[in-house]
């Protein structure tokens, strides 16, 4: 059979060893003039771990003004960022993965909802010493206390976030409404989305809803449905350490999912099925007149939706006229991840720069992001703009998530129960109670 | 009509595995603001190259398409050369503990990503191939449970006689590979190196472990740049999808030319 293969190809094939050797050869070499010799000196080296959107780069100017001026007024100190591309959840695997090889960077910007598995795992250690104190202090208040755990701080917040309102303004005028109060109640949100849930091209079924509201079952929807179930009197899931998820507020607020959908019809039945992108996306493209999402959607809905210049804001409403609604805060700060305290304290001068109240009033200005300080929003950038007002009274009345919130059994409970509750295989307080009482029973086991 | 139902089904599951890389086509080609629309006039309306040019004309692309290429070449040149030699060995020749390494082999093929990268991140800081292209090739190439799995069966069907043939004419275990077997074998070669290029070429958490330097990064993570924590550049990613397809697309068509159809095996 060999004397059956052409000769020149067999000529050719011969060659192939030393083909795939040179080949090799070539490219190791090629590749190894990418390497970077290594750095000299016995300054002290800090690396810091950042994700993508807070690498200091040219894309970034305010960011790398910061950065270099720390740089250069810290003296002896090498402080180098490490970019971390990817998405949330690939920074926090690539941190996990380093941490358990005992490697890794000795800082990171890290989301604020990850610091009770960090110090479940020992990875987060107390930064009080690496902060002047008075940076602290200008922390929001709700803030302040979700940073801290047994007297000791462990993130220091640079960049926030709070769920809101947003809606399109030019539906709102079209129905005739005016645009919504800046304190508004759940019966008002109801009547702004019927009125604003129209059958377009009269067909029979509806092509625009009046609200959006994410429900699949994954953490972002969780998120979003927290400020009902906080706005309608919930607290914790969790009491004296043990799951306790079938209370009032939790019912009360899986059946406002419930009653938006089928009772008042402003939202599609099927929103079991709508994650947080669907429900951006709809608003995008006009699926939506209004919908349950994060500040910083505005400025993404500008860019790439037709109807971008329409999006406004509004705070989350109340349970009832003349009560406050309480929505969520979130966001990223930095951790210190070294245990070693004179690299805590050379990052003392970066974390004052990121935190002083002229870089983050410059980062809002380019970004739209919001602010961890409060001063800031005493600023005319706020008081002057309606938007910033709204966006500051969310601010101030709203919480972030706490260590009994943030439990990852919690949330898939939550997920679970609503899925039930919203494909209408159980009521709220049923499904509520038997994931409650899964939960006592693996923990009983566990 | 079983015709027609099995041109149905195969139409409807093309249709679906094809679905993803349509939309990232038309995307690619859609400007920003219409990306989002659902209508039919998304398939149909205005349509620009704006996303090609930009992704195009960044310098930063044309770095992380070179830094791919290199690291799936090598990765993949190492990976079936080495693979290839190794399934040689345990499918022609019976040792003691045979049975036991092909078990590790496919043990180490199933252990979960996350599991292993904790050590192999802790054994590329010791050697100190952080930000190291050749680091990258060196680990990526040395995962070889899948071209050895794949070529074993391949080698052990070629009839033992051309190896006692070979060996009669004075040649050996070296000599029989390159001359026989591998000549014999080389399309099913070549498909497996083909196989670990892809995989290399779409390779994104080892990359994402090793290289932290944009200069460095390979195209997987260098999409990234085009995105933010709440969303990204739809167009510009979709362009750059799209574009990240063709090498491989060039690579098959380059066999094809390269008479393809000729490397018939042998035996």
């Amino acid at each position: 059979m060999l004397q059956e293969m052409p000769c020149s190809l067999m000529k050719t094939l011969k060659m192939v060893p030393l083909a795939a050797a040179a080949t090799l050869l070539t490219i190791l070499s090629a590749a190894s003039c990418n390497r970077e010799p290594e750095k000299a000196g016995s300054q002290v080296q800090v690396v810091v771990a950042l994700p993508k959107w807070f690498y200091p780069s040219e894309e970034s100017p305010w960011l790398l003004k910061t950065w270099e001026a720390a740089r250069r007024e810290t003296l002896g100190v090498d402080v180098v960022a490490e970019l971390v591309p990817g998405k949330t959840e690939h920074i926090l695997q690539k941190l996990l993965v380093m941490r358990a090889s005992g490697q890794g960077p000795d800082m990171a910007c890290l989301r604020l909802n990850w610091m009770p598995q960090l110090l479940a795992r020992g990875i987060l250690k107390p930064m009080d010493e690496s902060v002047p104190e008075s940076l602290w202090a200008g922390l929001l208040p709700s803030l302040r206390e979700a940073v801290a755990q047994e007297g000791k701080r462990y993130l220091l917040p640079y960049d926030i976030g709070v769920r809101v309102i947003l809606y399109r303004s030019d539906l709102v005028e079209e129905a005739g409404l005016p645009a919504p109060p800046l304190h508004w109640s759940f019966e008002t949100l109801v009547t702004y989305a019927k009125s604003l849930t129209v059958d377009r091209d009269g067909d029979g079924s509806i092509d625009q809803w009046g609200l959006g509201v994410p429900a699949a079952r994954n953490e972002k929807s969780y998120y979003q449905w927290l400020p009902w179930f906080w706005t309608l009197g919930g607290n914790g899931l969790q009491e004296g350490g043990r799951a306790a998820l079938a209370t009032p507020a939790a019912i009360r607020a899986m059946q406002w999912y419930w009653d938006l959908a089928h009772l008042h019809r402003v939202t599609p039945t099927t929103l079991y099925s709508m994650d947080q992108e669907a429900i951006f996306q709809g608003l995008a493209n006009g699926l939506f007149a209004m919908s349950v999402g994060g500040s910083w959607e505005v400025s993404m809905l500008k860019k790439f939706s037709p109807y971008g210049a329409k999006i406004r804001i509004a705070l989350f409403p109340a349970s009832e006229e003349g009560k406050a609604s309480v929505t969520l805060v979130d966001g990223w700060g930095f951790g210190l991840l070294t245990g070693e305290p004179n690299k805590g304290r050379a990052v003392s001068r970066l974390l004052s720069g990121l935190c002083s109240a002229e870089h983050q009033v410059e980062k809002y200005r380019a970004s739209g992001v919001l602010s961890p300080l409060e001063s800031v929003y005493e600023s005319p950038i706020f008081q002057e703009d309606p938007t910033g007002r709204i966006l500051f009274e969310a601010l101030r009345t709203g919480r972030a998530p706490d260590e009994a919130t943030l439990s990852p059994a919690i949330v898939e409970a939550v997920g679970a129960a609503m899925q039930e509750v919203l494909m209408g295989h159980a009521v709220p307080e049923q499904a509520l109670s038997e994931q409650e009482k899964r939960l006592l029973e693996s923990a009983k086991e566990g | 009509m079983k015709r027609v139902l099995t041109f149905l089904l195969i139409g409807a599951l093309t249709l679906f595995s094809l679905g993803p890389i349509l939309w990232a086509v038309l995307a690619s080609l859609k400007p920003d603001q219409e990306v989002l629309r659902v209508s039919a006039r998304w398939f149909f309306g205005p349509f620009t190259l704006d996303h090609h040019r930009a992704v195009l004309s960044d310098l930063r692309v044309h770095r992380y398409l070179a830094n791919s290429f290199l690291v799936a070449l090598g990765s993949s040149a190492l990976a079936t050369l080495l693979g290839a030699m190794a399934a040689f060995g345990m499918g022609r020749y019976r040792f003691k503990g045979r049975s036991f390494l092909l078990g590790l082999v496919l043990l180490i093929h199933l252990l979960p990503n996350l599991v292993s990268m904790a050590a192999l991140y802790r054994f590329v800081v010791s050697l100190k191939l952080l930000n190291s292209l050749v680091g990258l090739v060196l680990v990526k190439g040395a995962g070889l449970s899948l071209a050895i799995w794949l070529l074993k069966g391949y080698f052990e069907s070629l009839p033992k006689e051309y190896e006692e043939m070979a060996q009669v004419d004075g040649s050996g275990s070296l000599g029989i590979f390159f001359r026989i077997i591998l000549p014999l074998r080389i399309k099913g070669v070549l498909v497996t190196g083909l196989f670990l290029f892809a995989q290399s070429w779409k390779s994104f958490f080892l990359p994402l472990l090793m290289i932290t330097r944009v200069e460095k990064m390979p195209l997987p993570l260098g999409l990234f740049q085009y995105m933010g924590e709440h969303g990204f550049e739809v167009g510009r990613v979709c362009a750059l999808s799209v574009i990240s397809l063709l090498p491989v697309l060039v690579l098959l068509a380059g066999l094809n030319r390269l008479g393809w159809q000729r490397l018939r095996p042998g035996g």
